[in-house]
């Protein structure tokens, strides 16, 4: 069996799986996405590898680097299709829907007039969410409908047209913190709470939250596991919000960083992740 | 360990042993991300790191 990393950058994660995966006697290629240009219209399946890890950070090129290698009869962890309903918050949120698990409140509107509309029916303070993104960027928490308008005006002068969808949450957050969990086919497998810095209230560790230990609850494992199947299955990284009623699913994330999840919970997360994707090529 | 003049500052960078290609290393004096391009016996060949783009993330 011969493996492929794709990347763009690799970060300790990536440098984990490749170590593990030479430990564990399994070729992988390291396939720079950045260097390479994919066969769109090739017929045949390729012999260079069975199947791909795939880790780049831009969601472009996880996205149609993906596509082409699925095309090409390569098993890509994860999916074109989880990667494109977990890269697009709106096609999570109808994902998580339709399988009834329980998430934040959400209206999608198209004007700044009809987004005011939405969020007077949403409620202050809300949340504004571009569709596509990560990391918390341009996540905008509105206490009222003058600090709204402001930002959706802003919004609306910035060319891109997926800034032209407006993606409002209500916020239901009860603790200044998030629960993120670790999928891994049918198993949650590790889970820690992000905890918002200082002068923050976006709980991303990319933008310096801290994390801690979170133990596995009956609850927990069972929300993560099933948002993971409605977005197709795979290597996840479950965002669950506690709520006044409970726990919420908040996002889901194809492209799981671990770096920090490994050390505080002690779980081998490369490994697991390495054994799933063997498991599925074989 | 192989060092490499930062490319922005001058300042002089140490690689560790076990670098691997498209891993990404920091300047230590101005923080400039470099990434490793290429591994081989004669050292690193680096250049510097793309800027996070608006699609990046998990």
């Amino acid at each position: 069996m011969r493996l492929a990393l794709l990347y763009d950058r690799i970060r300790w994660d990536e440098k984990a799986l490749v170590e593990v995966a030479e430990k564990s006697g399994i070729p992988i290629e390291l396939v720079d996405c950045k260097a390479e240009a994919f066969e769109a219209t090739a017929l045949k399946k390729t012999d260079r590898y069975d199947g791909a890890i795939q880790r780049c950070v831009s969601f472009m090129r996880y996205l149609y680097s993906t596509a082409v290698l699925e095309r090409a009869g390569v098993k890509v962890v994860n999916s074109f299709q989880v990667a494109q309903t977990c890269g697009n918050k709106l096609l999570t949120t109808v994902a998580l829907t339709k399988a009834r698990v329980p998430t934040p409140r959400t209206k999608i509107a198209f004007t700044i007039d009809s987004a005011l509309k939405a969020l007077e029916e949403i409620g202050y303070p809300a949340i504004l969410k571009p569709m596509i993104g990560s990391w918390g960027r341009l996540v905008a928490l509105l206490k009222d409908p003058d600090s709204a308008k402001a930002v959706l005006e802003t919004w609306d002068q910035m060319g891109n047209a997926w800034y032209k969808v407006y993606y409002l949450q209500e916020f239901v957050a009860k603790l200044p913190r998030d629960i993120r969990c670790v999928v891994v086919g049918d198993e949650a497998i590790a889970a820690i709470y992000r905890y918002a810095p200082k002068g923050e209230w976006r709980t991303n560790l990319a933008r310096g939250g801290k994390a801690e230990k979170c133990e596995l609850t009956d609850e927990i494992v069972d929300l993560s596991v099933r948002a993971s199947k409605a977005v197709g299955g795979g290597v996840m990284g479950v965002d669950l919000i506690e709520t006044e009623d409970g726990l919420v699913v908040n996002e889901i994330n194809h492209n799981v960083e671990f770096r920090r999840t490994v050390p505080i919970t002690g779980v081998d997360i490369p490994s697991r992740i390495l054994g799933y994707v063997i498991n599925l090529v074989k | 360990m192989t060092k490499l003049e930062c490319p922005e500052c001058d300042a002089e960078i140490n690689v560790p042993p076990n670098v691997i290609q498209g891993e990404i290393i920091d300047c230590p004096e101005c923080g400039l991300e470099l990434e490793i391009v290429k591994v081989s016996n004669a050292g690193v060949e680096v250049k510097t790191a793309e800027i996070e783009g608006e699609d990046w993330g998990e």
